[in-house]
């Protein structure tokens, strides 16, 4: 089942698709995520968690850019899944991104993982297979 | 490219940061600069023009000029400023994000504010 925005937002490039398997919901984050696009971000992160998800696989492999305003959304998001005992996983991420995440420190308390497998569900990573 | 030879001038709201990005992406790209050093270029300009952003309901505008001294990149902004960037924000924890960003992909920024107008002015040399 896949939710798409049928929206893109402002900027042609940005986009937010939702996808469920299972216990599992896989956000899928296309475009730039700044001052103006974060709040669309969150509004659909914080939907997904008023469902009751577990794990959020925030697959960030085709964002673009990310500022500290989207970083605030995923620090937001990750303190509200693992205050219900969820948690949040990054899929993907550019070397820009990576950068701005260790920058921060971020990186650290976010688990990062190379790739999402598709369909079999788990994320892939060095090393890692869940 | 000498002195300030490209000016941008953008409404005060969100939706145009990424026209500063734009900007400081191609002219870097232009000098020579690396891709690491045009994505330090890109975040260092947004996550300084949103202290320029203004009120939701305001309708001011931001400058920003685009200048090569030396080798470094240089670029002043000015704007009405005064707009909860406030997405995702959480209080103190938002802008130490954007502090932490800032100290570590400019050679050096400074933001001052007076007669109404917000302003800054950040450096970047080529870092290969």
């Amino acid at each position: 089942m896949s939710d798409t925005d049928p929206d893109p937002g402002p900027l042609p490039e940005f986009r937010v698709d939702i996808d469920r398997q299972g216990n599992d919901i896989l956000v899928a984050v296309r475009g730039d995520v700044d001052v103006y696009t974060a709040p669309q971000l969150r509004e659909r992160l914080y939907a997904v968690l008023t469902d009751g998800a577990a794990r959020v696989v925030l697959d960030v492999s085709k964002m673009t850019f990310i500022d500290s305003t989207g970083l605030g959304v995923i620090v937001g998001t990750l303190k509200r899944l693992r205050e219900q005992g969820g948690d949040l996983i990054l899929a993907g991420p550019s070397r820009s991104a990576l950068n701005v995440l260790e920058i921060t420190g971020l990186s650290r308390i976010i688990e990062i993982v190379e790739t999402v497998e598709p369909a079999g569900g788990g994320t892939g990573g060095p090393g890692e297979d869940r | 490219m000498t002195g300030a030879d490209v000016h941008l001038v953008v409404p005060a709201a969100p939706e145009y940061v990424h026209l500063a990005r734009l900007t400081a992406a191609g002219l870097a790209s232009r000098l020579g600069f690396s891709y690491d050093d045009i994505e330090d270029l890109r975040i260092a300009v947004d996550e300084l023009c949103h202290l320029l952003l203004g009120p939701s309901d305001g309708d001011g505008t931001i400058r920003l000029a685009y200048s090569v001294e030396d080798t470094a990149m240089v670029i002043t902004g000015e704007g009405p400023g005064g707009a909860p960037v406030s997405a995702g924000a959480l209080g103190g924890e938002f802008a130490e994000l954007s502090e932490q960003i800032l100290a570590a992909v400019v050679d050096n920024y400074a933001v001052t504010s007076g007669d109404g107008l917000v302003r800054f002015r950040m450096v970047r040399r080529p870092r290969g």
